[in-house]
């Protein structure tokens, strides 16, 4: 068990509700990767409301806690606007804050992000802030109230897995009472595996899961991916070394002479 | 009258609070959550209101997200 924001969680895998084939196979993803946190968004009420009524209530049939997202927002204001809406809407003070700073990448805007963390923490959200692996950036979210550090691995849907982990390293050993989430870029289940190995609270993907050729089977797998990282850092890994040492007992090994 | 709805400009009544033209789009009102003028309005205060020349509303609801 672990915790985040109060609450008392089994899995350390969060997962995403997007890009699914359907929302059967999310709904059967969602069960099999055990995930008991999901990311959802909100977006302009269109001309098939039914549609998106069916999302809502086949959401709520399952046994997890909403994560929303102001994914999309470019500005202070639009992120904190829809935080508030996406707080009345799913009835929860958290919030996936994303401040995009850049289109091409997705890379979230530092300065935007803090400002916005700070706003909404005043106002009773518990920020969960998806940002780069940069160390003061980290400081000065956790100034701002955020109690939850989101870095990303790679851009959101790259699939690259981490790219920097010098840089996550250098967040998990600064804020070893913080509890960090790797958010975005995972491609496999051997990358969350890495940042479970790392020392990572949990892992954040989406897209890894869902264009998979079956999202479901995917699921589980990330998910045993998560426990056998998790259960790797646990048990205190062996350090690397630049030499070989042999593994079978040397002492009695025949035909040995001493030369 | 003028005001922006999702992005589309729409004539609008003159006097329309928010409650009612979210009824008259047929909306229901569990399934969104709505900003005007990119402050969040809660739905007690969709009665009080008002639509006015050139405001821009924006009516949201759940989707899938990552």
């Amino acid at each position: 068990m672990w915790k985040i924001a109060g609450v008392e969680l089994k899995s350390r895998l969060l997962i995403g509700t997007a890009r699914y084939p359907s929302p059967e196979v999310m709904q059967n993803a969602v069960i099999a990767s055990g995930a008991e946190i999901v990311t959802v968004s909100l977006r302009r009420h269109g001309s098939n409301p039914g549609v998106q009524n069916v999302f809502w209530d086949s959401l709520r049939s399952l046994p997890v806690r909403l994560l929303p997202n102001t994914a999309g927002c470019h500005s202070v204001k639009e992120a904190v606007a829809t935080a508030k809406m996406a707080r009345e809407l799913f009835d929860t003070n958290w919030i996936k804050l994303e401040v995009i700073g850049d289109d091409y990448n997705l890379q979230p805007d530092p300065f935007g992000l803090v400002q916005a963390a700070r706003i909404l923490a005043e106002d009773g959200f518990e920020v969960f802030p998806y940002m780069t692996d940069d160390l003061v950036l980290a400081e000065r979210l956790l100034d701002a109230g955020c109690k939850i550090l989101m870095p990303w691995a790679a851009p959101i849907g790259s699939g690259q897995g981490i790219v920097n982990p010098g840089a996550l390293r250098t967040l998990r050993q600064r804020f070893l009472g913080v509890p960090i989430i790797v958010d975005a870029g995972l491609g496999k289940p051997s990358h969350a595996a890495e940042a479970m190995e790392l020392g990572f609270d949990g892992v954040l993907l989406n897209t890894a899961i869902a264009l998979a050729e079956d999202s479901v089977h995917m699921a589980k797998a990330f998910s045993l991916a998560v426990d056998a990282g998790r259960t790797g850092f646990e048990s205190g890994m062996m350090p690397a070394r630049d030499f070989a040492e042999p593994s079978t007992p040397v002492v009695g090994t025949p035909f040995w002479r001493k030369k | 009258m003028r005001a922006t709805l999702n992005g589309e400009t729409r004539e609008i009544s003159s006097g329309t609070n928010l409650k009612k033209l979210l009824e008259e789009m047929r909306v229901d009102v569990k399934y969104v959550a709505v900003a005007v003028n990119m402050e969040f309005i809660p739905r007690s205060e969709y009665e009080k209101i008002l639509i006015g020349e050139g405001d821009d509303v924006e009516i949201v609801s759940p989707q899938a997200g990552g």
